[in-house]
Formats: C-alpha cells, sequence, structure tokens
C-alpha cells in the first residue's frame, strides 16, 4: 500500500525544476490588486499580462457598485443551492439578461465556470451516449463527460475531418444514444479559434448535438460580444453556448444559453447545479452590470483588440515563436521547461506576470509564456511587455 | 482484407509505441504502459488516437483506464476490430 508521503513525492519531483530556484510560478500571491492590470507581488508593482481579464470589468465602476449594493442589501452569500433556498431574483434577472443578450430561449447560471461545463456534460450526457471532444478541449469537459459516464472520444485539434473520420467510424456500430460535439471559441492554451463553420457542417451530416464552449470568446467576439459561434454565423447551429464569469465579465460563476427545449431541465439532473451554492449576491449583481457593459462593449473590444495586435506584433518582431495569429491570448513557445523557467522568472523581476504553461496542462508537450492582453492595458504597458520580453529574450 | 489476429494487432501496436519508448525498453505483451513506458495521461490520449487510425476503429478514452499492460491493450483493439469490421 502507498502511504501518504509516497504520494506526495511523486508530485514535488514533478515540480522540482520550478520550485528549486525560488520563485514560483503556481506560488505567486498578489499582495495588493491595484488595476485589472497592475498589482504588488513582494512588496513591488507588477504589470499583469496574464490574468484573462479581457475587458478589465474586475474594476468597472458599474460593477464594484453594484457588488457594494448587493452585499449591502442581500448579504455576503446566499448559503444555499438554486433547488433550495439559493434562488434569488437576481439570479433569475441574471439569467434573464443572458438569454436576451444570446438572444435565445433561456439560460441557467452556474457557481463557476468549472462548474458549467460539468453540469452541463454531467447532466446531457449519460451511459450509452457518445461524445466527441476536441483534443485541446479544457479539463472541466473532460471531467464532465466523465462524470457523465458517456463513451468519450477524443479528435485531434481543429480537424474538422478528422471528427468527420471519428463520427462515420462511430456510426458503423450505431451508437444508441445522442452523439455531442464538444468545441472552444477560443483555446485557453494557444489562443487559437475553432474552425466552427466546418464543425457545424460535420454535426449537421451526422446529426450530432454541438456544444461550444466561449469561456474565453464571450465579451471578445462578435458585435456584442456573444462570442464566436455568432462571430461566425453559428449561433443557431450551437446547440448549447457555455460561458464563464471569471474572464470577459471579470468576477466568477459561468453559464448555459440554449434555445433547445429541455434546458431547464439541468436544473434537476445537473449535480453540479444542484449540489453548490449558488452565486453570492455581490457576485451576481456584478456579473449582471458587466453583461450591460459587454453588450454596449464596442469601444472595450475595440482597444482589446487594438492591444492584442500590438502585443503580437512586438513580439513577432522579436523573432519569437507565437503559437496562433493575433487575439487576446498571446502564446510564446519555449524550447524547454529550464528556458521557460528562467524567461518566467526574468519578465516576473522586471514587473510583468505572465502564465507560465507546460505539459501536461499544454498541447503537444509544449511549454509556453501565456500572455492575456486586456481592453485596460494602455499601449505604453503592451509596448513594456514587449520590452521586457526583448531582454529576457537576450538571455 | 488485412489480417486481424491478436498477435498481428500486438505487433502494429507495438510499432505505434516506438515514438512513446524513450528508454528503448523491449515491448512484450506484458509492458506496463503506465510503469514501464511511463506514459502520461496526454501521452496515452496521443497513443489512443494513433491507434484509432492506424486500425480504423473507435477507442473510447473510457477504456483507457482499464488497460495496463501492451498485451490488455492490443486484445482490447483485436476485440473492437471484430466488432466494428464483422
Amino acid at each position: 500500500m502507498l502511504d501518504l508521503s509516497g504520494r506526495l513525492a511523486a508530485l514535488v519531483e514533478g515540480r522540482r525544476h520550478l520550485v528549486a530556484e525560488g520563485a514560483n510560478p503556481f506560488g505567486v500571491c498578489l499582495d495588493r490588486v491595484i488595476s485589472p492590470t497592475e498589482a504588488i507581488v513582494d512588496g513591488r508593482p507588477i504589470l499583469l499580462a496574464g490574468t484573462n481579464n479581457y475587458l478589465g470589468l474586475s474594476f468597472a465602476r458599474e460593477c464594484v457598485e453594484a457588488a457594494r449594493e448587493a452585499a449591502a442589501t442581500s448579504g455576503t452569500g446566499t448559503t444555499g443551492s438554486r433547488v433550495a433556498n439559493g434562488t434569488h431574483a437576481l439570479h433569475r434577472r441574471l439569467e434573464r439578461r443572458l438569454a436576451e443578450l444570446f438572444d435565445v430561449a433561456g439560460a441557467i447560471v452556474f457557481s463557476t465556470g468549472y462548474l458549467a461545463n460539468l453540469g452541463v456534460f454531467s447532466a446531457l450526457l449519460g451511459p450509452g451516449d457518445t461524445v466527441l471532444i476536441d483534443a485541446d478541449a479544457h479539463a472541466c469537459i473532460y471531467d464532465g463527460c466523465r462524470l457523465s459516464g458517456a463513451t468519450m472520444v477524443r479528435f485531434r485539434h481543429n480537424d474538422c475531418a478528422d471528427l468527420d473520420r471519428r463520427l462515420t467510424r462511430l456510426s458503423r456500430s450505431s451508437p444508441p444514444g445522442l452523439v455531442v460535439i464538444a468545441v472552444e471559441g477560443i483555446y485557453s492554451m494557444l489562443g487559437d479559434c475553432a474552425p466552427l463553420p466546418g464543425i457545424v457542417e460535420v454535426k449537421r451530416r451526422h446529426g450530432a448535438v454541438l456544444v461550444v464552449d466561449e469561456a474565453h470568446s464571450f465579451g471578445v467576439l462578435g458585435a456584442k460580444g456573444r462570442g464566436l459561434a455568432d462571430a461566425t454565423g453559428c449561433g443557431d447551429e450551437a446547440d448549447f453556448i457555455v460561458g464563464t464569469f471569471s474572464k470577459s465579465v471579470g468576477t466568477t460563476g459561468g453559464f448555459c444559453v440554449s434555445s433547445r427545449p429541455g434546458l431547464d431541465l439541468l436544473r434537476y439532473s445537473s449535480r453540479p447545479y444542484v449540489f453548490s451554492a449558488s452565486p453570492a449576491p455581490p457576485i451576481a449583481a456584478a456579473a449582471l452590470a458587466a453583461l450591460d457593459l459587454i453588450d454596449e462593449g464596442e469601444d472595450l473590444r475595440r482597444r482589446l483588440w487594438d492591444n492584442a495586435a500590438r502585443l503580437h506584433a512586438g513580439l513577432a518582431a522579436l523573432g519569437l515563436d507565437l503559437a496562433a495569429p493575433p487575439g487576446p491570448i498571446v502564446a510564446v513557445r519555449m524550447p524547454d521547461e529550464e528556458t521557460l523557467a528562467a524567461c518566467w522568472r526574468g519578465l516576473l523581476e522586471r514587473g510583468v506576470y505572465v502564465n507560465l504553461a507546460l505539459p501536461p496542462g499544454t498541447p503537444h508537450g509544449t511549454y509556453l509564456l501565456r500572455c492575456s492582453v486586456s481592453a485596460a492595458h494602455t499601449p505604453d504597458q503592451i509596448d513594456r511587455i514587449c520590452r521586457s520580453f526583448a531582454e529576457v529574450a537576450r538571455g | 482484407m488485412t489480417a486481424n489476429t491478436p498477435d498481428d494487432t500486438l505487433d502494429g501496436i507495438r510499432t505505434l509505441l516506438r515514438p512513446f519508448n524513450r528508454q528503448g525498453i523491449e515491448l512484450t505483451s506484458s509492458t506496463s504502459m503506465r510503469e514501464d513506458l511511463a506514459l502520461d495521461s496526454l501521452a496515452v490520449m496521443e497513443l489512443a488516437a494513433a491507434i484509432e487510425d492506424r486500425f480504423d476503429i473507435v477507442l473510447p478514452l473510457n477504456l483507457l483506464a482499464e488497460i495496463h499492460t501492451v498485451g490488455d491493450l492490443a486484445t482490447r483493439v483485436a476485440t473492437i476490430r471484430e466488432e466494428e469490421h464483422a
């Protein structure tokens, strides 16, 4: 029998190189957050370039005021599940606003983005059903599918022909249940988009159900910020759209929107929904206020995309290996773990925080310095990020 | 019509395992994929995709948790080949 120290030793060994040299990439503590783009870490001001705070709304006046007001009038938490004492008028309003924003029949709010995918996939699917998951999809999609007991098949990342091949093979054994395809709007690690029109074409041909996770694309893509499905004219073909409040919305929570009948049934069958306390009033109020800002967020999106283009061009000019075309996630490929860790620390020493990402959290065993851009960054800040990269890249 | 025996499947799998066999150990049917080959979850998924394409089958991720040795894998793949191409 393995004892606890034996189990932990394996984990410690896996992170030995990264933690050995002082700054632990997984142990950064922001002593104080000053704005969506600045914080104090170890007494030093740090420029934040890896927070997924795409629109900078975590400090939006409207959202902060709504949260403060909700805390004062409704308290700091609901202390209950949505199916017990945890449904407030505020949660209903938030769901109606989401449905209106996406122009769909219904919306369900979850307590986090992770729980939204866990809740949707585990309730939508069951044993006998089959789900085809993009190879680069987030852990919460895999976890939700695992929880469902459905047959899980992985297809090559963003490869419509591969998806088609796997569906064709599957049809030979005539699976008895539902067939679901799971993709993301923007993939969190490399920052690339799903080829949605191609996926939709395959989906239609095989009569499958399509779930699109717009965690990183909601608020970011499309005229109203609805995400990739809307931006590519595939809104009606995305049977279920899942999203999060913890990125462009600037708070925490998750959601699913759909016009398909039965969405409401998830409220009874989705264990992550039934067995989690609902979002606290200040959180739900901040999300509701942020949805208005996203709906009218043309200026925010323009600033975000200008900043994204500026960072991408600046880093490309340094000859760095960038993983995707310009977008709010700019991931820089590093050759190995040692270079990755050294560059990550070099950036932090120069006052710039980015995400360090490595296998198995990244596709194809790649080592990434992952930047995310915000509408709240100033052009000067973007240039500072580029200069810091230039310095660490020179070594 | 391709041959479809467990031995034939085992040979095919051994070829597909080569890129994952970094220490160059001998691959027999009793080789453990996690302990001897030290395949992590991502490598196992990559291997599954390669097997699916090589044998033109669907190899669900759910099955991978029950598969420990190269021999287990070959038996399982041979069974799926029989079922899907019957």
